[in-house]
Parts: structure tokens; sequence; C-alpha cells
């Protein structure tokens, strides 16, 4: 059983994707825009996110879409987020690849691709996660420039794996340090490095 | 010998004086030619839009020795005053050395009222006719091409387009995915499940597929009977289609063709979703004043006043400040409204310093 987040502005259709999910026995769980989809990531663990691109109050862009995309970037989890979009294909399918998405998907799609697609992406976290289990081993996915020099891509792979140990250890620095074999004077050096500040605990 | 000296002298003073006037007559020119420039990059810069046009040329056409221009707009069903103020006396009312000329047809014309200088004369009021004739021209430009543009614009037409077929994409894939689930569905509480999720979500499809109607056909509806409802639920209704939250104080019946009637509380409940506060509920209150029915509606974002035109433009067909927003909300709300009641919605200051949507609905 998989926990889910549908993000979609419509609420017929993301009331009917619920349906779906949770007859495949899947836990579900519904945002309308962005700031619920964030709320609702800060609060819980997901496997699987179905990602609308065009919401209010952009609606007819990508943006809010991206914003989501953009956040789960800086904030890494253990999920793979499937865009499920009535926007234009070339043009988001591009910037949703571009930006983290795991797959893609054009609306109106039918019942099996979906399953399909949610099936793909819960197989490639069970051995992502059995990766790191037998293998102590993270998979990173990096959308870097060519012809750079290798600089940035250790700097970038470095900073991805800090954010993904920090979420995970609730950006604790000792288990933080603890976990990718450094001191902790190391860690603290990286975060300021690469900028990556505690979060705000709310009230 | 007197003359001898005498004849020089006068050539000489003719000479400069020849001189200073070609000199003043080239400056003149210059300064003309100056103005012309200013007009045609303001008109380039103005786009179609005849307001921002007026705005930004009212100073060069001041110092082009107008004393007095102003304009009065008929803009969308909206009166909207430029320029200058004119006392006790209305724009299309000719006063002494003024001249007023009428631009402009149907939804958008221009009453212009410009006085010249009482100062002007010979070569300067020449020059200023000059100005005069290129500014009325541009404007009337400005007009026609702001209509052309709202009949016309490809990118409008293909923008109107991407609305409706974004509702279309969803609406197709909930079918899909409703057509499925029945397909599954062999027991008795799968039904069950089935339908109680549909009683939750038809409301918002409901609303979608209205939605798509609206920019797919214009229906006549002014042939149906006008009903009677309560305002309160009426609201209430629509609200849960458009998933917008509201807090409705007071109530009153109201007698009107309410399908219009509802078309236009979307189009206002709608533009709170892509500019209101989404997290406070909208703020609704009803009064019954006996000759009509009063509604304003507001919510924490609509703090500050708004200023003539933005009351004016928001009405104003395609003008949006919002992204996603097409523009034709509430320019489409009000016309509902005029039908459904003969009501007319307006945006009000409030004399709490903010502003609210306000429709009256006249009975009887």
């Amino acid at each position: 059983m998989a926990q889910i987040l549908v993000v979609d502005d419509d609420a017929a259709l993301r009331n009917m994707l619920a349906l779906l999910l949770e007859g495949e026995g899947h836990d579900v769980a519904l945002a309308r825009d962005r700031h619920c989809a964030v709320a609702q990531l800060h609060q819980h663990a997901f496997d699987v996110v179905f990602l609308d691109m065009g919401m209010p109050p952009h609606e007819h862009t990508l943006e809010e879409g991206l914003q989501v995309l953009d956040w789960l970037q800086q904030h890494p989890r253990r999920l793979k987020t499937i865009v499920l979009t009535g926007q234009n294909r070339s043009e988001s399918a591009y910037a949703a690849i571009r930006h983290g998405a795991f797959d893609y998907l054009s609306k109106p799609v039918e019942e099996g691709r979906l399953l399909h697609a949610l099936e793909r992406a819960l197989l490639f976290l069970d051995n992502e996660q059995r990766l790191r289990n037998e293998a102590g081993e993270e998979k990173l996915t990096l959308t870097l420039p060519v012809g750079e020099g290798v600089k940035p891509v250790r700097n970038r792979a470095e900073e991805q794996l800090l954010r993904q140990v920090l979420e995970e250890s609730a950006y604790k620095i000792h288990e933080t340090a603890r976990r990718l074999n450094l001191n902790r004077e190391n860690v603290y050096y990286l975060l300021k490095k690469y900028g990556i500040k505690r979060p705000q605990k709310d009230g | 010998m007197e003359l001898t000296l005498l004849l020089p002298l006068i050539l000489v003073v003719a000479g400069v004086t020849l001189i200073a006037a070609a000199y003043y007559l080239h400056m003149q020119a210059k300064e003309v030619e100056y103005l012309i420039q200013q007009l045609v990059h303001l008109d380039e810069d103005a786009r179609n839009d005849p307001i921002e046009f007026i705005k930004s040329t009212l100073a060069w056409m001041k110092r082009a020795g107008a004393d007095k221009l102003h304009v009065r707009l008929n803009w969308f069903g909206e009166v909207l005053q430029l320029g200058d103020t004119v006392s006790g006396r209305s724009a299309d009312q000719e006063e002494k050395g003024c001249e007023v000329f009428s631009l402009g047809e149907g939804e958008l014309q221009a009453t212009v009222l410009l006085c010249p200088k009482s100062s002007l004369r010979g070569e300067r009021e020449a020059l200023f006719q000059v100005v005069k004739q290129l500014w009325l021209r541009l404007l009337a430009a400005q007009l026609n091409g702001r209509v052309a543009q709202l009949h016309l614009s490809q990118q409008q037409m293909q923008r109107y387009e991407m609305f409706y077929k974004h509702d279309l994409k969803n609406l197709a894939q909930f079918l899909t995915l409703l057509n499925s689930q029945i397909d599954r569905c062999d027991d008795s509480e799968c039904v069950l499940k089935l339908v109680n999720r549909l009683r939750g979500v038809l409301p918002s499809l409901e609303h979608r597929a209205q939605r798509i109607l609206r920019f797919l056909t214009q229906k006549n509806i002014d042939t149906a009977e006008q009903q009677t409802f309560a305002l309160s639920e009426r609201i209430q209704l629509v609200a849960r289609m458009v998933d917008v939250q509201v807090a409705i104080e007071g109530d009153a019946t109201l007698k009107a063709y309410e399908a219009l009637f509802e078309q236009g509380l979307q189009g206002v409940l709608e533009n709170f979703i892509h500019h209101g506060e989404r997290n406070e509920p909208v703020r609704i209150w009803i009064e019954d004043q006996g000759v009509g029915v009063v509604m304003r509606l507001r919510d924490a974002s609509m703090q500050q006043p708004l200023t003539a035109e933005q009351r004016v433009r928001m009405f104003e067909p395609f003008w949006t400040t919002s992204e996603s927003g097409l523009g034709l909300g509430l320019y489409l709300a009000r016309q509902n409204f005029a039908r459904a009641c003969h009501g007319r919605l307006d945006a009000v200051n409030m004399p709490d310093g903010g502003w609210a949507f306000e429709l009256v609905c006249p009975k009887g």
C-alpha cells in the first residue's frame, strides 16, 4: 500500500483519481493548489505525487506545478512525482522533467496507463530503497550544464545528498554527520557553503 | 552725410531682425517637430490603450499650447473623466474659444473638450493646430484599434480557446476515470462508494460543464421564465461549485433569470480565486432595501481604495492583472446581472477605506 498525494485544482477529477487509487488499496491525500500541496508534503511522507501543472492563480501556465517541483528539489523526499496535466505537451513535459518529475502523463489518460505509471514509480522507489539498504548507495538525479567542468557536478551532487540526509534526519546535525561519515564541523561548513538553513518550526 | 551713415545702420538692423525672426521660426518648427515625435512615440507605447495614450500625452498637449484639455470616455458602459476638470459644464458643451470633438463609436466613445491658451497668436496658433490635429487623429486610431483588438485579436482567441480546452481535458479525464470505475464496480458496496463520491463532486463538475458551455454557446435564456429565489441559498450553491468559501450576512428574495444570475455570481466569485485571499472567506452582505436588493462582496485583500480608473478598467473586456485570467469574468458578470435582473455590478469604495463589489438589483 502506497501513500499518494493527488494535487489538482479540479475537485471532481482529484476525487475520481482518489477513488481509483483507493480502490487499488492505496492511501490518498488531496490538495487543490500549490500551498495545500506543500502543507501536505510538510506534514506527511508520500511515495508518489500526482501533480497537475496548471492551478490557481495560474491555471493556464506551468508556474504552480513547477513551483511544487522546485520545492521538492529544495526539500528532497523519497518520492516520485508523476505529472498529470492538460497543458501543451511538448512545453510542459520538457519543463516538468527538467524540474525533477519522474514521469509525465497527458490528460486525458486511460486508467490502465495511469496505474502502470504508478506501478513503475513504486518499482523504482522500492528498488532505490533496496539499493540503500543492501548496497548503502544513494541514487541521485541531477540536471546539470555540460561543458563547465566537473566542479559544479561535484558540488550539486554534494548539495543534493546533504539536503536529502538533512530532510530525513529532521535537520539533526549529529545524525546527518553520522550518516554521511563526516564530522559535525564538516556538516556546518557545507551548510554554510550551500546556504542551507534549518527550516523554521511552525508555532 | 547723415543718409550715408543711416542707410547701413538700417540695413544692419533689418538684417539682424530678419535673422532673429528666421531663428525664432526655426526654433518653433523644431519644437513642433519634437512634440510630434513625442506624440508618435507615446502612441506606439500605448498599444491600443486610449486611456494610457490620453494620460501620457496630456503634458505634451499643454506644452503645445492647450490651456484646458478634458476627455470624457464612455468605456464599456462606464464613464471615465480624464484631464482637466471642467467646472459646471460638461465636456460636450462648448466653452468660449474651446472646441468639442466626438470620436469613436459603440462601447468606446470619447468626447474631447480642447481649449487653446488665449495668448496663442499667429504662427504659434498655427503650430498648435498642427499638433492638435495629429493628437485627435492618434486618439481616434487608438479607439478604433482598441475595438479591432477586442474583436479580432488572434492571440486572445487562442487564449480563449486554451481556457475551455483546459476544462474540456479535465472533464474528459474525469469521464474516462468514471467510466472505468463503473466497469469495475460489481458489488453494492463499490457502487455506494462511487455514488457517495459523485455526490460530493457533482457541483464542481456542473460548474466546469457550465463554464465550457458558456464559452462555446451564448444561450438565449431571456426567453425563459423569471424565478423567485432566496439569494443566500443561491450564493452558497454557486460558491460550492467554484470552491470558494463564503460568509453571508442577511438575505433577500429576488426575482430574476436564475441561470444568468448564477453565471454572474460565478464570474464575481471566480475573480476572488485569482485575486483574493484564498485562505479567508469572501464576506457577503445582503440587504433588501424595499425598492431593490443590494449585495456587497469583499475579502481581506480589498483594504485599499480603488482609483476611478481601476474601477472602470476592472469591467473592461480582456483587461486583466492576472496571468491566468482571460479578463472577461467581470465584464460578462456585469452583462449577466444586467440581463438577469436589470442589475448593476460595480466596484465601490467603502467608508472604511477599502472597496467592495456591489450588485444592485431593482425590484419590479
